[in-house]
């Protein structure tokens, strides 16, 4: 029998000893761990507001990393310059001088690497020789990325250990875990407060476009021997073209069409400008030109200088039967003579708004039986089909052309139905907006 | 929508090409602006516009604005029949300088 070494014993018992304290401490470093991402898990869990989690998170992430601060940074989609927003940041304010900015190239690091970086003397590592400005106070830093679905959503960051040793490897690790569990939280979160805000403004918009509906004319006059019709169709939730009626004196019925340069709100505010230029100034006894000479340097005066309306606008006599127009910077109206033949109605002058002052001419014609005016926007001439080819204004002639016993309303729906069939299921682009007054 | 600068004799010349519509006519406003700022002689050569829509012709307003303040000049070149009716239709024919070609833009009498 072989007699067994008291010495060699006595190592393996201390080994043994050693290796169980290892695996003790390995076990309640293990233990603490699961006890922090457990406390953050509950954290983040309990509140669906993005600013709250992210607050939550970097707090327990500075205490438990014995950190001075931190920060989580969400990448912005569709942001090619500065694509990180910061969100949170928790600092230790004992330490005044520390810097709550962090540096671009940090940022830009992680963008490109997507790994985890730990750093334990900022100032001497060569990735950030140059260039450290604002980084000065930092010593250490612990950075990982947050990955959601394969994609960076973000990067969570602590800095400063508080220990002199500097943060280690178990520390990456445990940090690469929160940030791990979190992305998708925080990934929800933020989704849920765009949808949020969508949602807001989708009810400001339709609250916009039942405003807008209401500047339209509820009621369409009819003076006896007239048929009388007008429609608008935004191509958003609000537009820039409107069209109005005015009781002037007498037989004389004022009407307009008017179409504002650009698109949605911004254009939909100047229309309604517009809308009360005209109503404020085409008063009895005025003449289109000098009503739209007042109403281009309102509008002047009130608009940026990139901003211009085209109207086109008119009185009609509806005893003697005679339109007096003027038409500013408007698509032609197409007058369709009932014995054959179309007119444009282009006298007038420059766009609305343009120059501050401008002699605008007019002009007068008189209307048959049978005889029908077709005021319209450049959104029913120009829509397109697939191949970019434009509606045209002789496509509506032909229109009218076809049916010469249609009534107004049933040609304005005849017009917009065949602008539908040749836009084919392309989008609407613009808005469009008509008018037609026939002479019984 | 394309947007080219360079010179000829003492006039800056601006290319606009493509179609210009109301999602790139912010962008076109802002190439206006700041070029509006620094050059008072400028010829613009629309022989490669295809489209112009409101928008458009807006940015190019903001342009006469800044040329008239210096008391420069803007002259308007090869527009196309189409582009040229648009521009009539909206009176912009009475607003702006407006020439068959390149020399006969660069030789008009100030």
């Amino acid at each position: 029998m072989e007699r067994k070494d008291p010495a060699g014993d006595d190592r393996s018992l201390l080994d043994e000893v050693q290796r169980l304290g290892r695996e003790n401490r390995r076990l309640q470093r293990a233990v603490e761990e699961l006890a922090i991402l457990n406390e953050i898990a509950t954290a983040i869990n309990s509140s669906l507001a993005l600013e709250k989690i992210l607050d939550l998170m970097t707090q327990r992430c500075v205490h438990h990393l014995r950190a001075e601060q931190g920060a989580v940074l969400l990448l912005e989609e569709h942001k090619e310059e500065r694509p990180f927003q910061t969100l949170c940041r928790v600092g230790d304010t004992s330490h005044k001088r520390l810097p709550f900015r962090l540096d671009d190239q940090l940022a830009g690091w992680m963008l490109t690497h997507r790994a985890p970086l730990l750093i334990n003397d900022l100032g001497s590592d060569p990735r950030f020789a140059t260039g450290v400005g604002d980084l000065f106070a930092v010593r250490s830093l612990l950075c990982v990325p947050m990955i959601c679905k394969g994609r960076m959503t973000g990067l969570l960051a602590v800095f400063n250990k508080k220990s002199g040793t500097g943060f280690s490897e178990d520390d990456q690790r445990l940090l690469a875990i929160i940030a791990s569990e979190s992305a998708q939280v925080i990934e929800n979160a933020r989704l849920a407060e765009k949808e949020k805000t969508l949602l807001r403004v989708q009810e400001e918009l339709s609250l916009a476009r039942e405003i807008q509906g209401n500047l339209l004319p509820k009621d369409t006059p009819r003076p006896p021997g007239y048929d009388i019709a007008g429609k608008s169709v935004p191509a958003k939730e609000v537009g820039g073209d409107y069209y109005d009626f005015l009781v002037l004196d007498g037989p004389r019925l004022g009407f307009c069409l008017g179409d504002v340069s650009g698109k949605g709100l911004p254009a939909a505010l100047l229309m309604a400008n517009l809308q009360a230029a005209i109503r404020g100034q085409a008063l009895s006894g005025t003449s289109p030109t000098s009503c739209l000479e007042k109403v281009n340097t309102l509008l002047y005066r009130s608009t940026s200088p990139e901003k211009f309306a085209t109207l086109f606008f008119a009185c009609l006599d509806t005893v003697a039967h005679l339109i007096h127009y003027c038409n500013a910077g408007h698509n032609y109206p197409l007058l369709l003579r009932a014995g054959g033949g179309t007119i444009r109605l282009s006298a007038g002058g420059l766009a609305l708004g343009c120059l501050e002052s401008f002699p605008f001419e007019e002009s007068r014609t008189e209307l048959a039986p049978g005889d029908r005016l077709i005021v319209f926007s450049d959104g029913v001439s120009e829509a397109v089909n697939a191949a970019d080819e434009e509606f045209g204004e002789e496509r509506i002639a032909e229109i009218a052309a076809s049916d010469p016993g249609a009534t107004a309303t049933e040609l304005i729906e005849m017009i917009l139905q065949a602008v539908g069939r040749h836009a084919a299921g392309r989008a609407q682009m613009d808005d469009m907006t008509l008018v037609v007054i026939r002479r019984e | 929508m394309t947007i080219r600068e360079s010179k000829t004799d003492s006039f800056a010349l601006l290319g606009i090409g493509g179609r210009v519509d109301s999602l790139n006519a912010e962008t076109l406003k802002g190439r206006l602006q700041e070029i509006g700022q620094r050059e008072a002689r400028i010829l613009v050569d629309c022989t490669a516009l295809e489209y112009i829509g409101s928008a458009g012709l807006g940015a190019l307003l903001v342009l006469l604005k800044l040329v008239r303040k210096q008391g420069g000049t803007l002259r308007l070149f090869g527009l196309s029949p189409h582009i040229a009716e648009v521009f009539a239709i909206a009176g912009f024919d009475k607003l702006f300088a407006i020439f068959p070609d390149l020399e006969s833009a660069r030789q008009a009498a100030t």
